[in-house]
C-alpha cells in the first residue's frame, strides 16, 4: 500500500521579475506503508524544500502529492491543520519540545488536541514510551533530561497518534555518538514492530545506514536509490560510496561516527 | 490534560515572562479600585464626608485615565510577548492546531491571567484602601476619618471594566495571531535579531525635536497657549520617541568606541547586550512615558484649574450672599434677619455680615460724551467705607479730596480693560447733574457685584455727605443699601 506518492513534485522560487530558482525539479516518490526511506544530499540540494512539501506547510509550484491517498494541496486552512494532525508525524533536529509542559504532556500533545478520552491517552502512551524506553522520564520536564531522551520523547509524539507517515529532520543532527545511536535504533523498532513509515532527512551516513532504502538527490533532482541488504556496517560502506559520486559539500554536519 | 489545562501550563511555564506583564496590570487594578473605592464609597456618596466634592471630580477624569493608559499598556505588552511566542505558535499548528484551536488557547490564557490580575489587583487595593483613605482625608483636611468599607460597585466596575479592557485586547491579538504561514513562524526563532543601527539624523532630529518642544514650552505665555500648545505636544512625543530609539543606542555606541572602558571585565557584555535590549524596550518606554506625562498632566490640570477656580470664585464674589435694598426702611427683597436665620438653619457659618450705603448714580459717562451706549451705572460710596472694605481685603485703598473720584472695577483680570478713560467725567443721580474729576480706577471687587453695585464709584467722605444730604426725601431711592453676607467652613 503507498502511503506516499508524488509525481512531478517542483518548487521553483523566486521567479517574478528576478531569477527563478528550481530548489526541486520533477521528484517522483513512492513510498509504501512500513518503509524506512531516507534522503540524502549535499547543502542547497534541495531537502529542506522537499520536507516542507510533504509537511503541507509549503506549496508546490507544480506536480501532485499524494499522503495516505489525499493530496492536501487541495485542503482548506482547517482541514490541512488536521491532515496535518492525523496524518502526519514530525521530528527536528532541535526536537521542538514545549518547555512549558512536563515531558508526558508534550508526548500526548497530538490526542489531546483531537479531544482523545483520558483513558485511551494512557492506553497508548505506555507501549509506545516502553518501546522507546522513556518510561522513567514522563514526570520529568523538558530540561531535566538528556538529549537522547528528548529526541526519544519528541519521536514517541510523532508516533502517538499513529500517523500514516513519520517525517524526520537531521533528529541526531544534535546528538552525539552515543546517543544518535540510541534514537536511531528506537527508531528502527517503530519501524519494525508497528510498520511505521518513515522518511528521514539526513546529512549523516551513520543515520542513514539504518534505512531500508536511500535515496540521494542532487540539485534537486532524483540523483541515485540504494537498497539495503541484511547488513547495516555493510550499508554505511555503500552510502559513502554514493556520497563520493554525488559529490558536494557535506561539511555543514561532523560525521565522525560510525 | 485538557485543552484548559494547556492553556494553564502556558502561562505557568511562561511565568517569568509574564510576571512583568502581570504586575503592571496588578497595579492598574489597584489604582482604579482605590479611587473606584473612594467615589463609591458610601459617606461620599452621601456627602458626609467634606470636601470630597472638590476631588470627586478629578478623581473621576484620573479613572478614564487609567483605562485609557492601560489599554494602551496592556495592549503593547500583549503584542510584544506575542510576537516572542511565534515559534511556539507555528509548533502548535505543525502539530495541526487549527486556527481555532489557536485562538480558544489564546483567549484561555489571557482570560487567566485578567482573573489573576484582577483578584490581586482588588485584593490589594481592599488592604491597602484604608491607608489610601486615611490620606485623603489628611489632604482634604475634613479632620474626619473616612471608615474602611468596601462598596460593591466599586468591586464589580474594577473587575468588569478590566476583565472587558483584557478581552477587547485579547480579540485584537486573536486578530493577528494564526495569519503568518508557518514557515514564517518557525524561521522566525532562528532569524538572528539584526544589530540596532544608530542613524544619525533620527537621533539629531530627536534632540532637536525635544529641544524644540521645550524652548517652545519654556516661551509660552498664557497668550501663545492656544497657538502653541499642539505643537510643544507634537513634538515632545515624537522626540521623546527619538530619544529612547535612538538617543539610548547612540549613548551605548559611544561608550563602545572608549574602548578602555568597553573591554574592562564585563562591561563589555553589559554594554553590548544593551544595546540589543535598549531598543526592544524603547517602544514600551515610550508608550509609558507618553501615558505617564498624560496622567501627570491631566491630574496636575486637574487640581490647578480646580483650586484656580476656587481662588477666582472667591475673588469675584468675596461675599456669598449679597443684595440691594432702595431707600429708606422697608425691606423689599427680604429681611436680613431671615437671612441669618435661613444660613444657620443649612448649618452654615457666618464669618462676617457688612452693609455698605452708598449712592445709585446714573448715566456715568466721559464729559462731552453724547453717545448712550457708553453711559453705566455705579453705585457711589464713601471714601472711608470703601477703604475699610479694601483693609479687610488686602485690596489697595484710595486717597480724594474735593472733587475726585475713583473708579472700583468688579473683577481683577479687569486691569487692563477699562471701560472709561480718566479725566472729567458726568453722572446724575436722580434728576441733580453732576460733573467729577476720574483719577484712578482699580480693579478688584470689595463687595460682591449685585446689580447697581457691580461698579462702585468711590469720592470724597465730604462730598459724599453732600451727596446723602441732598439724596434725602422724596429723592430717598437714591439711597442703596447693600447687605452682604460672608460664609465660610
Amino acid at each position: 500500500m503507498q502511503v506516499l506518492k508524488t509525481q512531478g513534485l517542483s518548487k521553483v522560487y523566486g521567479a517574478k521579475g528576478g531569477v527563478a530558482y528550481h530548489a526541486l525539479d520533477q521528484i517522483d516518490l513512492s513510498v509504501d506503508k512500513g518503509e524506512f526511506v531516507g534522503i540524502m544530499g549535499p547543502s542547497g540540494s534541495g531537502k529542506t524544500t522537499l520536507l516542507n512539501l510533504l509537511a503541507t506547510i509549503d506549496k508546490p509550484t507544480s506536480g501532485t502529492l499524494e499522503i495516505g491517498g489525499t493530496n492536501p494541496v487541495n485542503l482548506s486552512e482547517r482541514d490541512i491543520a488536521l491532515f496535518r494532525r492525523r496524518e502526519l508525524g514530525f521530528v527536528f533536529q532541535d526536537f521542538n519540545l514545549l518547555d512549558t509542559l512536563p515531558i508526558k504532556e508534550n508526548i500526548i500533545l497530538p490526542l489531546v488536541l483531537e479531544g482523545a478520552k483520558p483513558a485511551v491517552i494512557e492506553q497508548k502512551l505506555r507501549p509506545i514510551a516502553e518501546l522507546l524506553g522513556i518510561q522513567n522520564i514522563l514526570s520529568k520536564r523538558t530540561y531535566e533530561v538528556s538529549g537522547g531522551q528528548k529526541q526519544r520523547a519528541a519521536i514517541a509524539r510523532a508516533i502517538i497518534h499513529e500517523p500514516s507517515l513519520l517525517l524526520a529532520d537531521e533528529l541526531t543532527g544534535n546528538l552525539d555518538s552515543k546517543s544518535a545511536k540510541d534514537v536511531m535504533s528506537a527508531l528502527q523498532d517503530l519501524n519494525d514492530r508497528l510498520s511505521a513509515t518513515v522518511l528521514l532527512v539526513t546529512h549523516d551516513p551513520f543515520s542513514a545506514s539504518y534505512c531500508k532504502r536511500v535515496l540521494f538527490i542532487k540539485d534537486g533532482k532524483l540523483f541515485s536509490e540504494i537498497r539495503r541488504g541484511v547488513n547495516r556496517q555493510a550499508f554505511f560502506q555503500q552510502i559513502l560510496d554514493a556520497l563520493s559520486v554525488l559529490g558536494g559539500n557535506f561539511d555543514d554536519v561532523p560525521f565522525a561516527r560510525a | 490534560m485538557t485543552f484548559r489545562s494547556l492553556a494553564l501550563s502556558n502561562v505557568r511555564g511562561n511565568w517569568r515572562a509574564y510576571s512583568a506583564f502581570i504586575l503592571s496590570s496588578v497595579f492598574s487594578v489597584l489604582i482604579f479600585y482605590l479611587y473606584a473605592a473612594f467615589l463609591l464609597h458610601p459617606d461620599v456618596q452621601s456627602g458626609e464626608i467634606k470636601g470630597a466634592l472638590q476631588v470627586k471630580q478629578g478623581m473621576l477624569a484620573c479613572e478614564f485615565l487609567i483605562i485609557v493608559f492601560s489599554f494602551f499598556f496592556v495592549l503593547y505588552s500583549n503584542s510584544a510577548f506575542m510576537k516572542t511566542r511565534k515559534k511556539e505558535f507555528g509548533l502548535f499548528t505543525l502539530f495541526g492546531m487549527t486556527r481555532g484551536q489557536i485562538r480558544k488557547m489564546v483567549l484561555y490564557e489571557s482570560a487567566s491571567i485578567a482573573a489573576v490580575s484582577i483578584a490581586a489587583g482588588i485584593g490589594l487595593g481592599m488592604l491597602f484602601s484604608k491607608l489610601f483613605f486615611l490620606a485623603l482625608g489628611a489632604l482634604l483636611g475634613s479632620g474626619e476619618t473616612i471608615r474602611f468599607a468596601v462598596p460593591p460597585a466599586a468591586l464589580w466596575m474594577t473587575a468588569a471594566g478590566f476583565f472587558a479592557l483584557f478581552m477587547i485586547i485579547t480579540l485584537l491579538t486573536l486578530f493577528r495571531v494564526g495569519r503568518s504561514e508557518i514557515v514564517e513562524l518557525l524561521r522566525e526563532a532562528r532569524k538572528p535579531k539584526p544589530e540596532p543601527k544608530l542613524s544619525v539624523w533620527a537621533a539629531v532630529l530627536g534632540f532637536l525635536t525635544l529641544g524644540g518642544g521645550y524652548a517652545l514650552a519654556m516661551t509660552m505665555t498664557s497668550r501663545t497657549f492656544l497657538v502653541l500648545s499642539l505643537p510643544v505636544i507634537g513634538l515632545t512625543v515624537v522626540g521623546t520617541y527619538f530619544l529612547y530609539a535612538q538617543g539610548s543606542v547612540a549613548i551605548l555606541r559611544l561608550l563602545m568606541r572608549r574602548k578602555r572602558f568597553y573591554y574592562d571585565r564585563t562591561k563589555m557584555l553589559t554594554v553590548s547586550q544593551l544595546v540589543y535590549k535598549m531598543k526592544d524596550n524603547a517602544r514600551l518606554l515610550f508608550v509609558i512615558t507618553v501615558m505617564s506625562a498624560v496622567v501627570l498632566s491631566a491630574s496636575g490640570t486637574v487640581y490647578v484649574l480646580q483650586q484656580l477656580q476656587k481662588s477666582q470664585i472667591l475673588d469675584h464674589a468675596p461675599f456669598a450672599i449679597g443684595f440691594i435694598e432702595r431707600g429708606e426702611g422697608a425691606h423689599q427683597v427680604i429681611d436680613p434677619a431671615e437671612v441669618v436665620r435661613i444660613v444657620r438653619e443649612e448649618g452654615l457659618h457666618i464669618t462676617r455680615q457688612q452693609e455698605l450705603s452708598g449712592l445709585l448714580g446714573e448715566h456715568l459717562a466721559k464729559e462731552g460724551s453724547t453717545a448712550r451706549k457708553d453711559e453705566f451705572d455705579a453705585m457711589i460710596v464713601s471714601e472711608s467705607d470703601y477703604n475699610r472694605e479694601a483693609k479687610v481685603l488686602g485690596r489697595k485703598t484710595a486717597a480724594l479730596a474735593g472733587d475726585e473720584a475713583v473708579l472700583i472695577l468688579p473683577y481683577q483680570e479687569m486691569e487692563s480693560y477699562r471701560p472709561i478713560q480718566n479725566g472729567a467725567i458726568r453722572l446724575s443721580i436722580g434728576n441733580e447733574r453732576l460733573k467729577l474729576q476720574l483719577t484712578d480706577q482699580l480693579a478688584g471687587a470689595v463687595t460682591s457685584p449685585v446689580l447697581f453695585a457691580t461698579y462702585l464709584l468711590v469720592v470724597d467722605d465730604a462730598r459724599y455727605a453732600q451727596l446723602n444730604a441732598s439724596a434725602a426725601p422724596p429723592e430717598s431711592a437714591r439711597q442703596l443699601r447693600l447687605r452682604l453676607v460672608r460664609l465660610g467652613a
